[in-house]
């Protein structure tokens, strides 16, 4: 085989396997998605291991008739919250948003905060402000009104269970239980100064 | 140079005027007068009968109520009253139902003022406000039946209302959204929520991040009237693309003069009082009173519905 005939064979095989072989940009890409796909996929199970113990604990009570009462209501909650906080009584921060959760939510949500909208979308969501410290596996406290929760902001947050929602107290993203009023987990200022 | 067929033209661009203020569900308010009404309302009188015709669906719409003050019970009275004129059946809620916390709240702020309304039968359909706990959902007076969001079709006229949870505006509840009201086929499409997407109120004012994800649909759709509560006045928009947007957020709560007189949006404004919402459809037409608490009508008008505008408009829908 002449040279030629050798440097066309190597320029073949050469491209060939360029085609073939992974892209390193698409594959630089792929990281980091994959890193906030499984920090999700992470937070979801947690959640999911959550409202296995909250069903677990709701079964375990009267069940509520087809209409209740308020005063009924209000029964079932506080003693699905008390056999909620005594089940995982010593939670701490953390314990359900996981230790990669509280830096990518604050990645992802601060292009919102920061953007042309930010301005709006902050004062949406703290429109009526309360001094109060959010305490993980403790009442909502009932002197404070829920945030709203701007569609802007909800997109980039992972999909919940029903029952359970993100809310903002002050500067501060909470995991909501809206069955028993219980704050789940915080993550302190998810929101940009 | 004279035109012989000025008479004509002059007519004819009156009445695509009209056409196209029909098509856009212009409002027709009356009577005229200053865009927010200001001072003390107008002495105690019966409310002027709307049409008030037999099949028509007549309703309430009122938000901001739940606190259990004398003023909340005061207009709770004129509601009770204008039932015996007006025997509507519905009464749609708009958020911040019961500003208070406790059971006992239930009774002091819900069933003890709307006692006479309960009793003869009028349906409640409530959408949350910020100030609501989550368990509303399961009152079964509040006829939400366990959902944060839901649709019903009125038991007259072809009418649909959308009750949406705006403090919590997940993708699922949107994709919901506009499933539904792309699904409908029914002539009237009403929204309602508490969050108002245009208020000239400056407690709160337009809730512009709620409006960029809600009112593409309501156009797309052809909502043709949208009720939200939160800020704590009366307020009547001028047609926004269309659709007519109400806040009626002063049936318990009052900011007094938090209407912003200078505003460009303002139909109809009352802010030195409280106010409730009757409505009534018959056919294409939603005729509309604001009623204060001493019983005055504070605003009234008509709205015709929204069509899809590549429809030509019959000539009753004119005017």
């Amino acid at each position: 085989m002449s040279d030629f005939l050798r440097t066309i064979a190597f320029c073949a095989v050469a491209i060939l396997w360029c085609g073939t072989a992974p892209d390193s940009s698409f594959a630089g890409l792929q990281a980091p998605v994959n890193a906030d796909a499984a920090a999700f996929d992470a937070f979801s199970k947690r959640v999911a291991e959550y409202t296995a113990l909250q069903k677990k604990i709701s079964a375990a009570l009267p069940a509520l008739p087809a209409k209740p009462t308020p005063q009924q209501l209000d029964d079932h909650q506080r003693a699905l919250g008390l056999g909620i906080m005594q089940a995982r009584k010593g939670a701490k921060k953390g314990d359900v948003f996981g230790p990669d959760m509280p830096a990518l939510i604050r990645r992802l949500l601060a292009p919102v905060f920061k953007g042309p909208d930010g301005a709006q979308v902050r004062a949406a969501i703290i429109e009526e402000p309360h001094p109060v410290v959010p305490i993980v596996n403790a009442r909502y406290p009932d002197e404070v009104p829920l945030s709203t929760m701007p569609p802007d902001v909800l997109r980039l947050l992972p999909k919940l269970e029903e029952g359970m929602e993100f809310r903002f107290i002050d500067r501060h993203l909470i995991l909501l239980d809206v069955k028993s009023h219980l704050i789940v987990d915080v993550i302190d200022n998810a929101m940009p100064a | 140079m004279r035109c012989p067929h000025k008479p004509a033209a002059l007519l004819a661009v009156v009445l695509l005027a009209a056409c196209l203020a029909s098509a856009c569900g212009v409002s027709t308010a009356q009577p005229a007068g200053p865009a927010v009404a200001s001072g003390p309302p107008a002495p105690a009188e019966p409310p002027v009968p709307l049409p008030n015709r037999d099949g028509s669906l007549k309703f309430l719409a009122f938000g901001d109520f739940g606190t259990g003050e004398p003023a909340q019970y005061e207009l709770a009275k004129q509601m009770a009253a204008l039932k015996s004129r007006f025997d509507y059946d519905l009464a749609i809620l708009l958020g911040d139902n019961i500003y208070g916390k406790g059971p006992k709240s239930f009774v002091t702020m819900f069933e003890q003022p709307y006692k006479p309304l309960i009793d003869a039968g009028v349906k409640f359909r409530a959408s949350l406000g910020n100030h609501d706990a989550r368990e509303q959902i399961k009152y079964a007076p509040f006829g939400m039946n366990g959902e944060m969001y839901y649709t019903f079709k009125a038991a007259r006229q072809s009418v649909r209302f959308f009750a949406l949870e705006s403090t919590y505006a997940e993708p699922a509840q949107l994709a919901w959204l506009e499933k539904e009201l792309k699904g409908s086929t029914d002539e009237w499409k009403i929204a309602y929520f508490h969050h108002p997407l245009y208020s000239s109120a400056r407690g709160h004012g337009s809730t512009v991040a709620l409006r960029n994800a809600l009112a593409p649909l309501f156009i797309r759709y052809n909502v043709s009237v949208v009720f939200s509560g939160h800020d704590h006045v009366y307020e009547r928009m001028k047609p926004q693309d269309g659709v007519v947007y109400f806040v009626a957020g002063s049936a318990g709560k009052l900011r007094p003069n938090d209407l912003n007189r200078a505003s460009t949006i303002t139909a109809k404004g009352f802010d030195t009082d409280l106010a409730f919402v009757a409505a009534e459809i018959d056919g294409d037409n939603m005729m509309f009173q604001a009623i204060s608490r001493t019983g005055a009508i504070v605003d009234s008008g008509i709205v015709i519905r929204r069509k899809a505008a590549t429809l030509p408009l019959p000539l009753a829908a004119v005017r």
